[in-house]
């Protein structure tokens, strides 16, 4: 059974480049066993996103400040198409040394 | 009854620019997004809206081909989910995406009208794929027409 884990996707207008790329983290940790639950939003509406939800990692396509101990990743590669292999290790990496 | 058959494509011919020519980012900005409210495919609030978040959220990104940009701003703009593009004649600084500090040089310009993001996650996967296509892109850089821009672009984003 599908690993249910969570990601906070975050870009600069919180709506459109985070959905692009919540999207393709959907597709890509499908293909290695994990169903995720996105969220989006704003790097101003991050720490709000942070209080109320547990997020197993966050990607961001545009700077964010603090991050509390959650992970970040960088999406960037994802949107260029020339780092979905680094992001998806990465991401596996990150999920697998805290249990999932 | 015209307008709306143009404004059922996402992306029309009259919204695709060749060599458009500014020597600053918000003059081009202004001059793509003065287009959309001719059309009245966004409020006139659109182009203060895709300047301001440009300052504050630089939308510049190192494409595998090369530089593009892809401008947009909160969806309270918009009134039809469509999409301008051009191709600059002479690419002007522009702040990365990731790193507001890094300038890169932008050689086309991928500008967003989206209404409901949520809803509209089919048109987002064709830019990101778009975004990523090389071949796409340089065909783009190279066209000299919006006719020819468009006939790359037609079969790509609006079917």
């Amino acid at each position: 059974m599908a690993t249910k884990i969570r990601v906070l996707s975050v870009c600069g207008s919180g709506v459109v480049t985070s959905h692009m790329v919540a999207n393709k983290i959907v597709d890509l940790l499908e293909e290695q066993g994990y169903d995720v639950d996105p969220d989006e939003c704003n790097p101003s509406e991050l720490e709000g996103y942070l209080m109320r939800g547990n997020y197993d990692f966050i990607a961001y396509s545009s700077p964010i400040g603090d991050h509390g101990d959650v992970p970040a990743f960088s999406a960037m590669g994802l949107i260029t198409g020339m780092g979905d292999d680094e992001f998806v290790e990465q991401a596996v990496a990150c999920l697998k040394a805290h249990g999932k | 009854m015209s307008d709306n058959l143009q404004h059922s494509l996402f992306l029309s011919k009259n919204m695709i620019f060749s060599g458009v020519d500014f020597p600053t980012r918000d003059e081009i900005l202004n001059y793509l997004a003065s287009q959309f409210v001719r059309q009245d495919l966004v409020k006139e609030s659109y182009p203060a809206a895709i300047i301001e978040r440009e300052k504050e959220f630089p939308t510049a990104l190192a494409a595998k081909a090369f530089d593009i940009a892809i401008p947009h701003c909160a969806s309270a703009n918009v009134n039809v989910t469509s999409m301008a593009v051009a191709t600059l004649a002479h690419p002007v600084g522009w702040y990365a995406m990731d790193d507001p500090t890094r300038e890169l040089y932008p050689h086309i310009v991928f500008m967003l009208a989206i209404k409901d993001p949520k809803k509209q996650l089919e048109i987002l996967q064709k830019i990101m794929s778009i975004i990523q296509n090389t071949e796409l892109l340089t065909g783009i850089q190279e066209a000299s027409s919006r006719e020819e821009i468009f006939v790359l672009l037609d079969p790509v984003i609006n079917r």
